[in-house]
């Protein structure tokens, strides 16, 4: 037993001094520490999957475009469109669009980006894009001018040319070398070569995982400040991670620890750890956040009576919306704008009752409908943190009003897939769910989904037959001043509340988390690794 | 003892079939439409048929089961719905950290277990089994979360002796990757301590009080000598299928374990691809980690060879 025991001790002493070296050869390797100045490691709000920025609307597959691709235009912090690759010019009857590439701009393999790139993205990105489609549907014709020059010619003069080249989301207008651009839809895109600041490092892509980017030598950046997507794209970094780690606590673990950079979406019931580190920075770096949206089905009752539709939104506020995500009010905002609060087309007419209690009204409107009790089925996501409070507090006061609810518990894919069915409830279909958009997806009539109007055949889940809604939308996009625009979506807004189109349910601001190392990180509502530095 | 083991082999085949039939059945008819994630928020009925369409999603159930079977058979387990890239790389490029974890927890919890149980049989009622067999409904009973949240406070956050988390690539160094790999391994290695401990002791206590090891003792062999060669040696049939099934066990993937210390390993991969019904690559680790449990249930029965001549004879 004696020496069962020595052997034993002896085995432990050998294990505990194997870990120490281990501990020890690792802690002194400095050699790590020039690199990991220049590389930085982020988490990202998801995993990226999909590498074809048409093939999703992702906003984590459109932040992977901002870095390896290149957009013809941008637009800046005040909403204006300025040049990023070329540069354009418009004719006196605004009819021709000419765009010309900056000089040097070349494809991460080294061959020049060339006018006939541009239009094959240009036709790619049309096919998908619903201002694509429009654009397309104005256009007389699209055709190289030169190498570096291409033209655009309408067929009568519209106001939303430059607009949707330099749109923000959802599906940027990227340019992709012709070869990428002329690939059929549905085959996977594996060649990861763009134009962008970044190169994509295939060979350490993990979907789920792990995504890598490299600093993009050949890239020439503008000379203006960098400003969103516009101005000069200068990376300062070698390499940047986004890494992918399901866990929130441990986000904010390794945070501490050191061992990441950043958390871009950090969960607002985590923050007080984080708040009093001194080593760490905490802000909304996206300025306008996203919104929490209630969507109604307009295919069956009882929502296809704009009466019932009328008594639930008057059912709902967004204060307990947001109470319920966020809770602290300084990481929220109750503001009743279709189209944004902080933007250019900023009103909150016609959503008032949203950001009051008028409960009591909804009785009455409800009692004076035709609503006959037929249950209110809505989809409730249990395991997706920004979406899953959002149902329980629907049901609640929806019940208050007289509603019958029958919340019905999923996960988020299947409220994904179930929202798709036009059927009835009883039949595997649905009457309301709710989701959050990014501000960028809603910033006017053109790229403001919900307000679609096209029915079964092309509106947004919830499917709203409504030629009136169209009609605005095509004088939105005619209109060539910003003052015609401006009124028109005011009273777009106003009709969209009447017919109770969307519920917009209140503004909330992701808190972004990076450690006080990193110096360059820009306010924004796209994510922006360029202008970063490490020290 | 051949015909055993052809036995053993030919019953794989049924059971792996049946697994096939059974995982392909059970997402297929499950609820969750792949085309309307693919498609997103632009999801109109003509785009959903087109994405069916592409990935032969609009095909009869048989004719899809029949399809992917034929290409499995040909080693082909199929592209992920979502990110286009071939099912056996992308289960190849999680492999490694399952392995890893799964042989280190696995070794580090029988050096561990194997004299704690023993100990705790041969000095029944004593101090160590009473602490043993508290550690034991300790060890099983903690959610793992609870013991990986507390080992991260303490020593990655408190005392910053380890790393929080991740799994850095070996060619940066081997020290590193198992310093990160510390807590996982004690995370994990609690309630395997505690289910080994617990069936050591169990199966040595049986052995213990059997003729032979009374005859052993009677002969003058040294303690020590009766429970490793007469004591833990018969009683190895137990322990062995406890360490195949914990083994089986981890190859499947530790989700909670992987997803807290940001281990890409399989389990990972499965809660991802299930969450996103991406099909072929939940039906691909379905498969492998079936054919896992299959093949090491009928390694250890050919342990059972090794340790128990009387199997040879039945």
């Amino acid at each position: 037993m004696l020496s069962m025991s020595f052997r034993q001790g002896g085995a432990s002493l050998t294990a505990f001094a194997l870990i120490l070296l281990t501990f020890f050869a690792a802690k002194s390797d400095g050699s790590a520490m020039a690199d990991e100045q220049k590389t930085i490691r982020a988490v990202m709000h998801a995993a990226l999957r999909v590498t074809d920025p048409l093939a999703t609307t992702a906003y984590i597959t459109r932040n992977y475009g901002y870095m390896i691709y290149d957009t013809l235009l941008g637009t800046d912090e005040n909403f204006k469109i300025q040049p990023q690759m070329a540069s354009w010019s418009v004719s006196g009857d605004k009819r021709t669009y000419t765009f010309q590439l900056r000089e040097g701009l070349t494809w991460h393999d080294g061959s020049p980006v060339t006018a006939e790139d541009c239009i094959a993205s240009i036709k790619r990105w049309a096919e998908r894009d619903t201002l694509g489609q429009r654009l397309m549907e104005e256009a007389k014709s699209l055709e190289a001018i030169d190498g570096r020059t291409f033209q655009l010619t309408l067929k009568r003069p519209v106001g939303f040319v430059l607009q949707a080249f330099a749109k923000l989301s959802p599906y940027p207008l990227f340019m992709m070398p012709k070869r990428i651009a002329e690939m059929p839809f549905g085959t996977p895109v594996t060649d990861y070569t763009g134009s962008g600041p970044f190169r994509f490092v295939a060979d350490e892509f993990k979907p789920g995982v792990k995504a890598v980017f490299e600093k993009n030598e050949n890239y020439v950046p503008r000379d203006e400040p960098p400003s969103w997507t516009a101005g000069g794209k200068h990376v300062k970094v070698d390499r940047v991670e986004w890494i992918v780690m399901p866990d929130a606590k441990m986000q904010v673990n390794a945070l501490r620890a050191g061992e990441i950079d950043m958390v871009e979406h950090t969960p607002f019931d985590l923050l007080p750890l984080i708040e009093a580190d001194a080593r760490i920075m905490i802000r909304a770096i996206d300025p306008f956040g996203s919104q929490i949206m209630g969507r109604m089905n307009f295919l069956h009752p009882p929502f296809d009576d704009a009466e019932v539709r009328r008594a639930a939104l008057l059912a709902l506020n967004q204060k307990d919306f947001l109470q319920a995500l966020v809770g602290n009010p300084a990481y929220y905002r109750e503001c009743a704008a279709m189209f944004i609060c902080g933007t250019p087309l900023e009103t909150d007419i016609g959503g008032q009752t949203l950001l009051n209690d008028t409960m009591e009204e909804a009785r009455a409107a409800l009692a004076a409908s035709d609503y006959d009790g037929a249950p209110v089925v809505i989809l409730q996501p249990t395991d997706v943190g920004v979406v899953k409070t959002h149902p329980i507090v629907a049901a609640q006061l929806l019940s208050d009003a007289g509603f019958t609810v029958d919340a019905q518990p999923m996960d988020w894919q299947a409220v994904v897939s179930r929202r798709a069915s036009q059927k009835p409830p009883e039949e595997g279909g649905w009457n309301m769910f709710f989701t959050i958009w990014n501000a960028t997806d809603l910033l006017n009539p053109l790229v403001n989904h919900a307000l679609n109007g096209r029915g079964t055949s092309g509106a947004w889940f919830g499917w709203p037959d409504d030629p009136k809604l169209e009609e605005y939308r095509m004088a939105y996009a005619a209109a060539v001043s910003d003052d015609a625009r401006k009124a028109i979506a005011k009273d777009m807004q106003k009709y969209a509340y009447d017919q109770v189109i969307a519920l917009p349910l209140g503004q909330f601001l992701p808190q972004t988390a990076w450690r006080r190392s990193l110096s360059g990180v820009q306010d924004s509502p796209i994510p922006l690794f360029w202008g970063l530095s490490k020290n | 003892m051949t015909g055993f083991v052809m036995r053993r082999i030919m019953m794989v085949f049924p059971v792996m079939g049946f697994v096939a039939l059974f995982v392909f059945l059970l997402l297929h008819l499950g609820p969750g439409d792949p085309a309307a994630i693919i498609a997103g928020d632009h999801a109109t009925p003509e785009k959903l048929a087109e994405i069916r369409a592409a990935h032969n999603l609009d095909q009869p159930i048989p004719w899809q089961f029949m399809t992917w079977i034929a290409h499995v058979l040909h080693g082909d387990l199929g592209t992920s719905l979502l990110s286009g890239l071939p099912v056996t790389t992308l289960i190849a490029s999680r492999l490694e950290p399952t392995l890893v974890l799964a042989f280190l927890t696995l070794a580090f919890s029988t050096a561990v277990a194997l004299p704690l149980g023993a100990l705790a049989a041969c000095k029944r009622d004593g101090i160590i089994d009473k602490l043993a067999t508290g550690y034991c409904v300790l060890g099983t009973s903690v959610p793992f979360f609870v013991v990986a949240y507390f080992l991260v406070l303490v020593f990655a956050i408190e005392l910053r002796l380890l790393p929080v988390q991740g799994y850095p690539d070996a060619a940066d160094g081997f020290g590193n990757l198992l310093l990160h790999l510390v807590l996982p391994v004690a995370t994990l290695s609690v309630p395997v301590i505690a289910l080994v401990t617990r069936t050591v002791k169990t199966a040595l206590l049986d052995v213990l009080s059997e003729d032979h090891v009374r005859t052993a003792r009677a002969k003058g062999i040294s303690e020590a000598s009766v429970i490793v060669f007469h004591g833990l040696r018969n009683a190895a049939l137990p322990i062995v299928t406890v360490l195949g099934n914990i083994f089986a066990l981890l190859i499947g993937g530790v989700v909670v374990t992987e997803s807290i210390f940001n281990l890409p390993g399989i389990g990972r991969l499965t809660v991802d691809a299930v969450l996103a019904r991406d099909y072929p690559i939940v039906q691909g680790i379905i498969l492998l980690a079936g054919a896992a449990h299959v093949l090491l249930n009928l390694a250890v029965d050919l342990l059972y060879l090794k340790f128990d001549p009387r199997v040879r004879y039945q």
